[in-house]
């Protein structure tokens, strides 16, 4: 039997992904928006989690800090999305490159606690600078365009902002699926598997896991300023613990080391949120009960089905790694 | 042998630690997902299930259920089209964490009045789409797009969280769908943040605390008053106003604290603050769970006796004063609302309230039955037309005064805020147990705006 090319199944998921809007009303096609922004950010997780090895439990701080600075560019600045999410980019990327430079320096469960220290730390900034971040109460955005100035193609309605969202998504999967295919993405996973094994070879571990490290807060950034865009509100929630692990969560139900496997994640977890949340209070012990369903059944996530006839990667190691940094909180 | 001994248990062990961080991640997430923004898991139940238990007995049993049918078809003839439909109203009110008892409150407020009126507003049969806020903005937010774009409803009331109110403020202001806030005291609503679309039968956070200033100079303190509220929208407001009115009557601040709202469970270094700051009175915001900790705090620390605490009513409010119990005694407040005011309407009201819930109503629930109220009188004008929202806000903004048990209320065609009087209550004992007995009537306070 030969698998159809991989263009092939490129070609059918732009095709979905394009069409799929199209019958829902404008919550669904919100709902789908926020799919595709948390999906992208837990793949960007997954460069640090699954191809790393680095089980990061502070993930929300670089989608906080892409949000917040999204959100100020929009009231201070400009009203061009585009600008705001380049801006938020960089912004993220300081901020990793900074809190990564430390944390890249421990491992284990010392690097979990770390990164879930930078995150609170995050939060509680997010929460006492009121002036700047409007404290507990967030900050409302101001409608977005997609170019500066006047003439610039309001963002208008949900449909339009989804194609905006999925552009945005398609580019920055591409880039986080070119980044982990390259040598340096082999080199990260040889860091995984052997650590002492690449530094004796001569590789420059620490470079490669702050690089590792800035890559993901970039995206992540990314990710935190189109869901600024998108809820058009931001507040300390978006730096909050939940996020941190509501996306671990979203990397290991769908498949850690798979890029695609925590976009699938994000769509199971968000779905399960909002089909629950609206029927039960503690929705959140629900999704407890599906995550340890999944990880007792699915140990490779839901992307563990679709590669169980395919030589498997060695990524059930890490699954087992992050989650066992976790148990030891 | 030996290997595939090694690799089973390596195996094991893997599955072991993994099953680990499954039950613990949910558990955290869980403490955390109520716990960072509204209340950690001990304060929700040690706080509120005093005062929610009674309110959660039997009365409405679809706590849980996000739809509660309460249309009636019986009764109700159709003047035009539009008045057969079922008017979907959404219902915006947090269930969990510190201020799940208001969001109980504003339920059974809300419902009462529909279950008085066959289950009808202008003439509609009403089905209530019930949305958790959490109290949290951001899931607010979402909650209030869904109620919009999924549930398609005509309009949403409740909001507890001023919070939330300025978070989906502009959703409804762009979609054109009325609000009708039924708690959430945000000054900016009727302010700078002013939208033909909302309306409130609350009041604003201005309102509710710069009627204790001149009061409170006059009889609690000139000087050394220490200021204190949970550090989010309305405690901050709070604080504001009564420093305004405080300092305008001539007395001084001393300092004040701004504790976390929602995660704080123990207020000590705030209350040593205020024993060693030379305190001479304390002015308090806080509601709901945070309330009854922060209250009986107060006494066991010793200050109860020496220093007078003041606030708005909401510290002493009926759904809080069962758990504090003698902790509140004596407490003098101020509010636009207590089950103890004389007015027929109001003796009416609490009859039927009793009758209904086997509870005192509280504030919460009046601001809930008035919106109800707002609604059908607003949607009766139109003959239960909804399609034409700009007449349907025109209607509620020019309604006029309405049949409250607060006594006076006017809707302020201005600021879409109500014009109401404040009244200067105690916390005595009232039939066995604790009421808020009218003092004064510190008269009417309209915003501002």
């Amino acid at each position: 039997m030969r698998r159809p090319p991989p263009w092939a199944r490129v070609a059918v998921i732009a095709a979905v992904l394009l069409v799929a809007p199209l019958p829902l009303n404008d919550f669904r096609t919100g709902l789908l928006t926020e799919i595709l922004i948390f999906g992208l950010l837990a793949a960007s997780l997954d460069v640090l989690v699954g191809y790393t090895g680095l089980p990061s439990l502070g993930h929300a701080t670089y989608f906080g800090v892409g949000g917040y600075v999204a959100a100020l560019a929009a009231r201070g600045m400009t009203d061009s999305a585009p600008v705001g999410l380049l801006a938020a980019t960089v912004g993220a990327l300081a901020v990793a490159g900074a809190t990564g430079w430390l944390a890249v320096r421990t491992r284990g469960v010392y690097f979990l606690m770390l990164t879930l220290a930078f995150a609170q730390l995050l939060f509680s900034l997010a929460v006492t600078w009121a002036p700047v971040t409007g404290g507990a109460n967030g900050l409302s955005v101001p409608r977005f365009a997609l170019l500066p100035g006047d003439r610039g193609l309001l963002l208008d309605g949900p449909l339009v902002f989804y194609y905006y969202v999925l552009a945005a998504f398609a580019l920055g999967y591409f880039l986080l699926h070119r980044l982990v295919t390259s040598p340096f993405g082999r080199s990260l996973v040889g860091l995984r598997e052997n650590e002492a094994r690449m530094r004796s070879i001569g590789y420059s571990v620490l470079g490669y896991k702050l690089a590792a490290f800035c890559a993901a807060g970039a995206v992540g950034g990314f990710a935190g300023a189109l869901f600024v865009q998108h809820q058009r509100f931001i507040s300390p929630t978006n730096v909050s613990f939940e996020i941190s692990a509501l996306v671990l969560i979203m990397v290991i139900m769908g498949g850690s080391g798979t890029l695609y496997g925590p976009v699938a994640g994000a769509a199971l977890v968000l779905l399960i949120r909002d089909e629950l949340s609206s029927r039960f209070q503690h929705w959140e012990l629900l999704l407890g009960l599906v995550f340890i369903g999944f990880v007792y059944f699915l140990p490779r996530g839901a992307a563990g089905l679709l590669r169980r006839a395919r030589p498997a990667a060695a990524t059930a190691g890490s699954i087992a790694g992050a989650g066992g940094q976790e148990a030891s909180l | 042998m030996d290997q595939r001994k090694g690799i089973s248990r390596r195996l094991f062990l893997q599955r072991a630690t993994t099953i680990g961080a499954a039950a613990a991640v949910p558990g955290l997430l869980a403490a955390c997902g109520s716990g960072v923004e509204e209340g950690a898991a001990p304060t929700a139940t040690g706080g509120t299930t005093p005062a929610g238990t009674p309110t959660g007995a039997a009365t409405t049993p679809a706590a849980t259920a996000s739809v509660t049918e309460t249309a009636t078809e019986t009764g109700t003839e159709s003047p035009t089209a539009a008045a057969g439909e079922p008017l979907k109203i959404g219902l915006l009110i947090p269930t969990g964490g510190v201020y799940a008892s208001l969001g109980e409150d504003m339920r059974n407020g809300f419902q009462l009045y529909l279950d008085q009126h066959d289950g009808a507003l202008g003439g509609r049969p009403v089905e209530v789409v019930e949305e958790d806020s959490e109290a949290n903005p951001e899931v607010g937010l979402r909650k209030a797009q869904k109620l919009l774009n999924e549930d398609r409803v005509a309009m949403v009331t409740g909001i507890v969280s001023s919070a939330v109110a300025l978070g989906v403020r502009d959703l409804f202001h762009e979609a054109q769908v009325p609000l009708i806030i039924s708690n959430a005291g945000a000054n900016d609503i009727t302010r700078a943040a002013k939208s033909p679309y909302i309306f409130r039968t609350s009041f604003s956070n201005w309102q509710s605390t710069y009627s204790l200033g001149q009061w409170a100079y006059d009889n609690v303190a000139q000087e050394g008053m220490y200021v204190i509220a949970p550090d989010y929208a309305a405690g901050a407001e709070d604080i504001a106003a009564f420093r305004e009115s405080f300092e305008a009557a001539g007395g001084t601040v001393l300092t004040g604290g701004l504790p976390p709202f929602g995660t704080t469970q123990d207020y000590q270094p705030f209350l040593s603050e205020i024993g060693n700051a030379g305190a001479q009175a304390v002015f308090a915001f806080f509601a709901g769970g945070e309330a009854i900790t922060f209250v009986q705090q107060y006494r066991d620390f010793g200050l109860k006796d020496t220093l007078p605490l003041i606030g708005p009513g909401f510290l002493t409010d009926e759904g809080v004063l069962e758990a504090q119990g003698d902790a509140a005694l004596g407490l003098r407040t101020s509010l636009h609302y207590t089950p103890l005011l004389d007015n027929p309407t109001n003796s009416a009201y609490v009859e039927a309230y009793e009758a209904a819930y086997g509870e005192q109503p509280t504030v919460y629930t009046v601001q809930s039955y008035d919106a109800a109220q707002l609604i059908d009188l607003a949607l009766g004008e139109l003959g239960g037309d909804t399609a034409d929202v700009d007449a349907l806000v025109d209607a509620m903004a020019n309604i006029g005064a309405l049949d409250s048990p607060r006594g006076p209320f006017e809707m302020d065609p201005v600021t879409h805020n109500p014009i109401q009087n404040f009244y200067l209550r105690e916390v005595q004992e009232v039939d066995g147990g604790l009421g808020n007995a009218v003092l004064e009537d510190l008269g009417p306070f309209p915003d501002p705006g």
